[in-house]
C-alpha cells in the first residue's frame, strides 16, 4: 500500500481541486456581471464567463498533468536505476 | 424503505448473478470453438483466452430487468431506457469485436446509445451538486448526456489491462452508485444498479486472475455505458464522476501521452514490458503512452496480481472519496 501513497495523493488532489472549480464556477464564475449596457453588456459577459471558466478548467488539468508526469519519472528513474 | 422496491432490488441480483454464473462456462466454451479468442499478453506462457464473454453479463443484466419491470411497472420507461442504452452500447461492441471499428468513431458511436434517455426525458436538468446545492442547467444538461455515456463507456473500455480490472473495479463503482443511491431514496437506481453488480460480481469470478474469459468490448463499452445511464437516470452526477476517478484518470493520461485517440494495437511502444522471471514493469519509452498501469509500476516492478490489488485499492478509495461527495450533497 506504502508504495502507492502517492497515488493516493493525486487522487485526493484531484477532488478537492473539483470541488474548487466547482464552486469556483457556480459560485463566482456564473453570477458574474459586467457593468456594460445592452447587447454588448450581455456578450462581454458571456465571453468572460465563458472565458475564465475555461482558463480555470484548463489550469486545473495542466496542473494534473504536470504533478503526474514530475512524480512519474522521479519514481520511476530512482526505483529502476537501483533495479537494473 | 419501500418493501417491494428492496425486494425486486434483492432479486435483480441474484437472478443477474445466477444467469451469469450459469451462462459464462457455456458462452466462453462456445468463444473458443469459435476461435474468439484473445492472447493473454502478461503471462509468460501467453495463454489464450476466451474473448466476447462480457455478453454473459448484458444477459443477466437484461433478464434482471425484465423480470424488475414485471414486478414493478411504474418504472418502466427508466428500466427500458437503462436497458436500451445498455444493449445499443453491447453492440457497438460486438461490432468492434468482430470487424473493428477505428479509435475515433467508437466514442461518436457510444454518444449516440444516449438518445433513448434525450428522446423520453428522463434526465433531471436540475443536479444537486456538493458544497452548491441545487443548480439549474436547463440548456447544458441535455447537451452533455453523450458525454456522460461516451465517457464511461470508452472510459471503461480503456481500464482492461490486466485479469479482473474491468470487472473489479466496475463492480466497486457500481456498488458506491447503488449504496448511495439507496441512502439518497432513488430506488430506480438501487434496482438497476443491483442487477448490473450482480452481474459483474458473477463474471469476476471467471474474469480475476488467472482469466478464464475475457469481455472483449461488447463487455466494457456496455458495462460503461450502463454506469453512465445509471448516474443520469439515478441523479448521481457528482458522485459518478468521483467514483470513476481511476478510470477517468487512466483515459486522461492516455490522451495526454499520446496526444489523440489511438486503438491500443496501433501504439509502437507498449506502456508496461514483461520481465523474465514474469513481472511486469513499467517501459522505460518515452514515447509509450502513460497508463494507470504504467503509472503503478513507476515504483518498480511488480506480479500481475500485485498490480491488480493497487487497481482495486484506489477505486476504493475513489468510491470512499464518493461518500464524502454524497454527504457533501445531503
Amino acid at each position: 500500500m506504502k508504495k502507492i501513497t502517492w497515488l493516493f495523493g493525486v487522487l485526493l488532489f484531484v477532488w478537492l481541486f473539483m470541488l474548487f472549480e466547482l464552486w469556483l464556477i457556480l459560485q463566482v464564475i456564473l453570477p458574474l456581471t459586467i457593468e456594460a449596457d445592452g447587447f454588448f453588456g450581455i456578450l462581454l459577459t458571456g465571453i468572460v464567463k465563458a472565458g475564465v471558466g475555461a482558463v480555470s478548467v484548463i489550469f486545473w488539468l495542466w496542473l494534473w498533468r504536470r504533478i503526474e508526469y514530475t512524480v512519474f519519472w522521479k519514481m520511476f528513474e530512482k526505483a529502476y536505476k537501483e533495479k537494473f | 424503505m419501500m418493501f417491494t422496491e428492496f425486494f425486486t432490488s434483492i432479486t435483480a441480483f441474484f437472478l443477474s448473478s445466477l444467469i451469469t454464473l450459469f451462462f459464462t462456462p457455456t458462452v466462453a466454451d462456445k468463444m473458443r470453438q469459435r476461435g474468439m479468442v484473445g492472447v493473454d499478453v502478461h503471462k509468460q506462457r501467453k495463454p489464450e483466452v476466451p474473448e466476447m464473454c462480457g455478453v454473459c453479463i448484458l444477459v443477466g443484466l437484461a433478464v434482471s430487468i425484465l423480470v424488475s419491470l414485471a414486478i414493478l411497472p411504474n418504472y418502466a420507461v427508466d428500466f427500458l431506457v437503462f436497458l436500451s442504452v445498455v444493449l445499443f452500447s453491447g453492440l457497438i461492441g460486438a461490432v468492434d469485436d468482430l470487424r473493428r471499428l477505428g479509435p475515433r468513431i467508437k466514442p461518436l458511436l457510444t454518444a449516440f446509445a444516449s438518445l433513448p434517455i434525450l428522446l423520453t426525458r428522463i434526465y433531471d436538468p436540475r443536479p444537486i451538486l456538493p458544497l452548491v446545492g441545487r443548480t439549474r442547467l436547463t440548456i447544458i444538461y441535455p447537451l452533455l448526456i453523450p458525454f456522460a455515456i461516451a465517457v464511461p463507456s470508452n472510459a471503461v473500455n480503456m481500464l482492461d489491462p490486466l485479469n479482473g480490472v474491468m470487472s473489479g473495479t466496475c463492480s466497486i463503482v457500481v456498488f458506491v452508485l447503488t449504496v448511495s443511491a439507496a441512502i439518497l431514496g432513488h430506488w430506480n437506481a438501487v434496482i438497476l444498479g443491483a442487477g448490473l453488480l450482480g452481474a459483474l460480481l458473477a463474471f469476476y469470478r471467471y474474469n480475476r486472475f488467472p482469466s478464464r474469459v475475457f469481455p472483449g468490448n461488447v463487455g466494457t463499452l456496455a458495462v460503461g455505458a450502463a454506469i453512465g445511464a445509471l448516474v443520469v437516470i439515478g441523479r448521481l452526477e457528482a458522485i459518478g464522476v468521483v467514483a470513476m476517478m481511476p478510470h477517468i484518470m487512466n483515459g486522461f493520461y492516455f490522451l495526454a501521452s499520446v496526444g489523440g485517440l489511438y486503438e491500443r494495437r496501433q501504439m509502437a511502444a507498449r506502456p508496461i514490458r514483461v520481465l523474465s522471471d514474469g513481472r511486469l514493469a513499467a517501459s522505460p519509452n518515452k514515447s509509450s503512452p502513460l497508463t494507470l498501469t504504467r503509472t503503478i509500476l513507476a515504483v518498480g516492478p511488480m506480479k500481475e496480481e500485485e498490480v491488480i490489488r493497487y487497481f482495486f485499492l484506489l477505486t476504493a478509495f475513489s468510491g470512499f472519496l464518493a461518500f464524502l461527495t454524497m454527504f457533501m450533497m445531503m
